[in-house]
């Protein structure tokens, strides 16, 4: 409470007024139109918006789609894999830059760089490298007497491939995060586990873990919800392909609205992903006990 | 407490070796060792694609390695008929229009709600929307943005496309935002009350400069999104008036065949702010993400 009761009362209406607006017209107004969208036939001609009602009946088609489903499955998959093995990998990384002494911002700098940079980008080259007659992979593979993969047009490695890839983009987060909740940790902890001759696995699984909790809890949930959103690196790399194989809910769902122009369709499409998310994110939210352990 | 003698009994080698500090020793070059590696896994993509962009098409598609460098892709790219120098304009026009306003609109924002009195309705129901907007995939926006956008004769111009970044980008500068003014000590305004400052006058001229740390991590995080954004600009521009770089480079995929060179070219000159940013904004950028995410 600042000097005065009712002190910068008209300021601080005035101050939010910009940011309702933007809220209202860029997210709550066209998410209603979503909905709205969702329960008919949509299309736009000549610059105006023609709207036919059809109830339920795209909801009713959804379920008959058996390319949608492949792509939920798909996200999934990705979304798992991804997060779990970034986890593991930059909860490693983590533990290791805690050990040095000089030279963790270097690292941290060089992990950090594709983050920032737009995944269509890094693209060429990870295509190349798939390539099967001139890329990286395969030329190591031949001088290994291995045999040459298709990689990306083959539907059984094309997801796996992906997923390398998405792996190799946002390990970094993951390390970040976990790296701040390590370097949380009050360093006399281990100093007494020190002198009360504790092994290194005793510290990790009585004293780095269970204070690390919050973090791994939020490293989790974040990088879950942003993997659900893939389109980018996907698209980059297969846009779907071979067939379904790398197929994602975002690629589909993009699919049927600009390609197919079917905006109806895929506004209820886009109001299930919403509901896929949201019933993920609540039950992590709940599971993680997120909010108590951050209070 | 060295021990000799005892490396035939079986003992672990960093018993053997001995000291504390030893050990520490022997854990650090284990560390940095893998450290290394990864470094190395992170980079290798970049400087092939680098090598890619310098190199004759024979080159990239023959056997072995060689490294003859030629300028040529990207003065492809910047010669007449190419619309990259188009594209590149729109990206950096986009992306700093769009970190400017998500900073003023957001630091204000964040400045009304963190530091005056609201009923609880409005402080949860803005933050919780605020979430529900992160959360959201982008894909459920793109429909409606799509079919607006073309009814209001926004569709394919720079103003629609800085709009909806402004959007992506105010839950991150606000959270930052927030937390940085809910840490500052009320005697700031108290002080400048007493002074007769008006409540614009100390935001503006109090707490916008004190907070500049604040800003510059919010704002290096807007920018980057903002450059690095795919699926708004691929879906709400079509031609050279509003397209991004990102977009342009996706479309040297063709159906049939890849430029690999300008593509890799493009791409490179897509990577450099990004580059840039880690490695002279790093501390803001890591500040941005761990607050971004522990605030919540």
């Amino acid at each position: 409470m600042s000097a005065a009761i009712g002190y910068g009362r008209r300021f601080k209406v005035v101050a939010i007024v910009p940011l309702v607006l933007i809220i209202g017209a860029l997210s709550i107004y066209p998410l209603i139109e979503l909905l709205v969208m969702s329960l008919g036939d949509v299309a736009v001609r000549f610059g105006e918006r023609q709207w036919a009602w059809r109830g339920l009946a795209n909801y009713q088609r959804m379920f008959a789609d058996a390319g949608y489903w492949v792509a939920v499955r798909n996200t999934l998959v990705y979304v798992i894999s991804s997060m779990g093995a970034e986890f593991v990998i930059g909860l490693s990384l983590a533990l290791l830059t805690t050990k040095i002494r000089r030279g963790a911002a270097v690292y941290r700098t060089i992990l950090l760089i594709p983050l920032l940079v737009p995944p269509i980008a890094v693209a060429t080259s990870w295509r190349l490298m798939y390539n099967p007659n001139f890329g990286l992979f395969n030329r190591v593979f031949r001088m290994l007497s291995m045999s040459p993969q298709y990689w990306l047009s083959q539907p059984e490695s094309a997801l796996p491939a992906v997923i390398a890839v998405s792996i190799w983009y946002w390990t970094a987060y993951s390390f970040i995060l976990l790296l701040a909740g390590l370097q949380n940790i009050p360093g006399e902890l281990y100093e007494s586990a020190d002198i009360d001759g504790a092994g290194a696995i005793q510290r990790f699984f009585y004293i780095t873990l269970p204070l690390l909790k919050p973090a791994i809890a939020v490293t989790i949930l974040f990088r879950s919800v942003n993997a659900f959103k893939v389109f980018d690196i996907v698209y980059a790399l297969t846009f779907g392909g071979p067939g379904l194989s790398t197929e994602v809910i975002n690629t589909y769902v993009y699919k049927v609205f600009i390609i197919h122009q079917r905006l109806g369709y895929g506004a209820s499409l886009a109001i299930t992903a919403i509901l896929i998310v949201g019933v993920v994110s609540i039950g992590y939210t709940k599971l993680f006990g997120v909010e108590r352990g951050l209070r | 407490m060295t021990r000799t003698g005892t490396i035939a009994t079986g003992r672990t080698l960093t018993a053997t070796l001995g000291s504390a500090k030893n050990r520490r020793r022997i854990g650090a070059a284990a560390s940095h060792t893998v450290l290394i590696l990864a470094s190395l896994i992170i980079l290798i993509p970049f400087l092939y694609g680098l090598w890619i962009s310098l190199s004759p098409f024979t080159d990239i598609t023959a056997r072995g390695f060689q490294f003859n460098p030629t300028p040529a892709h990207y003065e492809g790219l910047f010669g007449r008929g190419s619309r990259i120098p188009a594209l590149l304009v729109n990206s950096i026009v986009v992306s700093l229009a769009a970190t400017l306003l998500s900073l003023a609109i957001g630091s204000l924002s964040a400045y009304a709600i963190g530091r005056f009195s609201w009923s609880r309705w409005v402080t949860v129901g803005i933050l919780g929307w605020l979430i529900v907007v992160q959360t959201l995939p982008a894909i459920a926006l793109v429909g409606p943005y799509y079919t607006l956008a073309r009814q209001s004769g926004l569709y394919d111009t720079r103003f629609v496309l800085v709009l909806v970044y402004i959007l992506i980008n105010l839950p991150l500068v606000i959270w930052m935002m927030l937390a940085y003014f809910q840490g500052l000590p009320r005697e700031l305004e108290e002080a400048g009350v007493i002074d007769g400052m008006t409540p614009w006058q100390i935001y503006l001229y109090i707490m916008v400069p004190l907070s500049a740390p604040a800003l510059a991590a919010s704002g290096v995080i807007a920018f980057i999104f903002s450059w690095k954004e795919f699926l708004m600009a691929l879906s709400l521009t079509s031609t050279p008036s509003a397209m991004t770089l990102p977009v342009g480079i996706a479309g040297f995929v063709q159906d049939y065949s890849i430029q690999y060179g300008p593509m890799a070219a493009a791409s490179t000159i897509a990577v450099i702010p990004g580059l840039l940013l880690a490695m002279f904004a790093q501390r803001h950028i890591v500040s941005g993400l761990t607050t971004g995410a522990m605030k919540q």
